[in-house]
């Protein structure tokens, strides 16, 4: 034959091939119908060229060469990030609405419930270091909502045991859980006008036996109760943190006096190298306050990023400072700030793992919000 | 806001799924009206950030499919016209070299 089957056929389909092309390449400009549709349709028009046009094996092969991929394992992907996003995005609703005292797992706050009648059960019986121990395993139970009667017998355990600083914040919790209680407001004040804060601590290089000396013992024997409670935390961790009557004292070689109320006052012994690293860690945390205040001021996620930046260059400080046995005046806060931080941030982690280093959230409560 | 509106807006809530939407419906109930404000405060923003997803997901898949479109317009546009002129040269020359052995077949009869 002087003319074979391809070109017979070529001859034949020769006009269908370039409307084959043309509508084709009109087809995948201007497609009707919305996107998704436009895009079907120039996958079965691609399709119906790569299997119908003329052009023999070769031309086939050449064609599907270079065909576009599809589209569809490129959207599966965006759409299983989205996925994650979302996951992501209910996790942290979920801890956010746990926090506050919606959706708590009906265990937990049977734990809960369990942990209030052992709490007046113990309390009855004047053993206040397993009221103490109850109310402890109540403080780590997640999301569970506390209430004013927990808090009361808190605060008489605290203060049997001879911690003003914890019977004051637990008061304060139950001032804020159900407020104008006279008793509460009477114990508060009570506390606030005989003791002040301190913190007191010794570097562990640092020789020999530091000891807490008051030079005027009180007689009231809730006061005497805290000086002992601070002085044994010193003999066994150099350190103590919390509240002291109004009077003289002596920390080490230290002369100092403590006020009612006010600032905190801070008495410690350290290395040079242990004050350096203080010092840096103060100025960041001094930096990181700054940022926080501007960030709560305009909303901005720069601050925050600022703020995850501060924490995460000084953490190491915080660590060495922790690690020489001195704990962190500005702890609590610190913490806070670095945790609220995380949180504007979406680091659900980061967050979470800052907050496990508040000692106490009631009192930094308004830096979290 | 009141409860009636939150319990409205827990209801069109696209961010909390069947669970959740159920604790805090169970829940509306003994909210204080400082409560009610946190909880829409913290709906509002997840319900903002969700939006926040669902666009971003939007525009990617727009975006991929745009560029696919891109491509086959390119692929008729370019590469089909080429693949089909290959096709129609080989196809002459394979004419022309037939015509020559019929013209040679003709010369020797």
């Amino acid at each position: 034959m002087i003319f074979g089957e391809n070109r017979n056929l070529f001859l034949e389909k020769g006009p269908a091939s370039s409307d084959v092309v043309e509508a084709g390449r009109v087809e995948a400009g201007n497609l009707p119908g919305d996107l998704g549709e436009k895009v079907n349709k120039a996958q079965a028009r691609v399709d119906a060229s790569v299997n119908s046009l003329p052009i023999g094996a070769a031309g086939r092969e050449a064609l599907a060469e270079q065909r576009p991929d599809s589209p569809y394992d490129e959207i599966e992907r965006a759409e299983a990030d989205s996925a994650r996003e979302v996951a992501d995005l209910r996790g942290s609703l979920s801890s956010d609405l746990r926090e506050e005292g919606v959706g708590v797992d009906p265990r937990i706050e049977a734990e809960h419930v369990r942990l209030s009648d052992e709490m007046r059960t113990l309390a009855r019986r004047n053993a206040w270091k397993g009221v103490e121990a109850k109310w402890d395993e109540m403080s780590g139970l997640a999301g569970v909502d506390v209430t004013y009667n927990d808090c009361m017998l808190a605060a008489q355990s605290a203060r049997a045991l001879g911690y003003p600083g914890e019977t004051l914040s637990r008061l304060k919790m139950a001032d804020s859980i159900q407020p104008g209680q006279q008793e509460v407001a009477d114990w508060i004040a009570d506390i606030e006008g005989k003791y002040g804060m301190v913190l007191l601590a010794a570097d562990s290089k640092i020789k020999g036996v530091i000891e807490l000396q008051c030079l005027k013992p009180p007689f009231a024997p809730d006061q005497r109760l805290a000086i002992e409670t601070a002085q044994t935390a010193i003999r066994e961790g150099r350190s103590f943190r919390g509240m002291l009557p109004q009077g003289e004292y002596v920390f080490g070689d230290n002369a100092f006096s403590i006020e009612p109320g006010g600032v905190m006052k801070v008495v410690e012994l350290l290395t040079d190298k242990l004050k350096q690293v203080k010092a840096g860690l103060v100025q960041a945390y001094d930096e990181m306050r700054g940022l926080f205040k501007r960030g709560q001021e305009t909303g901005e996620k720069g601050f925050f990023r600022g703020i995850d930046a501060k924490y995460k260059e000084s953490l190491h400080l915080f660590k060495n400072l922790t690690k020489g046995g001195v704990p962190f005046a500005d702890n609590d806060k610190y913490h806070a700030i670095g945790a609220k931080a995380a949180k504007e941030l979406d680091d659900t982690n980061g967050y979470e793992e800052r907050l496990a280093l508040v000692d106490n959230k009631f009192e930094v409560r308004d830096l979290l919000a | 806001m009141d409860k009636s509106a939150l319990i409205e807006m827990i209801r069109k809530s696209k961010v909390l799924d069947d669970d959740m939407r159920k604790v805090l419906l169970d829940a509306v109930s003994q909210f204080t009206p400082e409560k009610i404000d946190k909880i829409v405060a913290i709906l509002q923003r997840a319900e903002n950030k969700y939006e926040g997803i669902m666009i971003d997901l939007e525009n990617k898949k727009r975006a991929i499919n745009q560029a696919y479109l891109e491509k086959v317009d390119n692929f008729f546009r370019k590469v089909v016209p080429v693949v089909v002129r290959n096709a129609e040269g080989k196809d002459k020359v394979s004419e022309e070299a037939d015509i020559d052995k019929l013209l040679s077949e003709l010369d020797n009869i």
